[in-house]
């Protein structure tokens, strides 16, 4: 048999109050009758750059060829197929924590992009999506003339 | 089986208590577990988390997957929100005597974990022929 285990780690009282969030979200959930995460959300986080803005989204097990990504105006979407574990039929399920299924999510950028020029890779189960700022919408800095006191 | 899984890991409340009693990582990544005839399968979820970052050990019937998720590469960018962590995990099982310890394998690919804890063999399943009468 194999149980997952208390661990013995350093004191984090962040950790505390991230459980205590998480647990706050699953009692709010119940209490609006929402199932408990059985739908595929998978987590993301946006970064802005001058010329371009940078979407990650965890999506361990996905291949790339899993995913289509689509832009509309400043709005990307993400969508594609959590796969799950897979095992032989035989197999007997003990626990199952990972979330599959399909999948989209969509984000509002806060500048347009252009969609085809975006990168998008896989390293280590993060997507990482990169969509550059057309050139005449990036930031110009303006140059301070000094004058000179006559 | 699947009571006792569940008995293992208590109560929210429970488990916060017992995390500033003994302390907790950062974060516990989810796991899926699954047993055949033979063996018994585990998978983590390990994204954002380099081969040379992950460790899993075995010691006295515990099972220990640590590591550490890295920070995003994003040199001159600010961001504008973020919904997941980078950091320090770990994840503890603990296995039954029932497993063959120093065989236990595992694969490591697109930030997912895969072990095979391979059972004993007089603990196997065993196919019983049913004779005709």
């Amino acid at each position: 048999m194999l149980m997952p285990a208390m661990s013995a780690f350093g004191f984090d009282p962040f950790v505390q109050l991230r459980r205590l969030e998480r647990d706050m979200d699953r009692l709010f959930s119940s209490v609006l009758g929402e199932e408990e995460a059985e739908f595929a959300v998978p987590a993301l986080n946006v970064y802005l750059g001058d010329d371009k803005a940078r979407v990650v989204v965890r999506l361990p097990g996905v291949q790339l060829e899993d995913v289509d990504l689509s832009t509309t105006g400043n709005r990307l979407t993400i969508r594609g197929e959590l796969p799950g574990s897979t095992a032989r039929d035989d197999a007997v399920w003990l626990r199952r924590e990972r979330i599959s299924g399909p999948f989209s999510r969509s984000v509002d950028l806060p500048f347009r992009v252009e969609a085809e020029k975006a990168d998008a890779r896989f390293e280590n189960g993060l997507l990482i999506i990169d969509l550059p700022r057309p050139e005449e919408d990036r930031p110009h800095r303006i140059e301070i003339k000094k004058i000179e006191a006559k | 089986m699947a009571r006792a899984l569940a008995e293992t890991r208590g109560s929210s409340l429970e488990r916060a208590r017992d995390g500033f009693r003994t302390g907790m990582p950062l974060f516990e990544p989810r796991a899926d577990i699954m047993e055949t005839g033979e063996a018994f399968l585990l998978q983590v979820e390990v994204p954002a988390v380099r081969p040379e970052d992950l460790d899993v050990t075995v010691e006295r019937n515990v099972l220990t997957v640590r590591g550490r998720a890295s920070d995003i590469e994003t040199e001159g960018m600010t961001p504008l929100y973020t919904e997941f962590e980078t950091g320090l995990f770990e994840r503890v099982f603990r296995l039954s005597e029932d497993i063959v310890q120093d065989r236990i394998e595992a694969r490591h690919r697109d930030g997912l974990l895969a072990l095979v804890l391979p059972k004993k063999a007089d603990v196997r399943a065993r196919h019983i022929a049913i004779n005709k009468a």
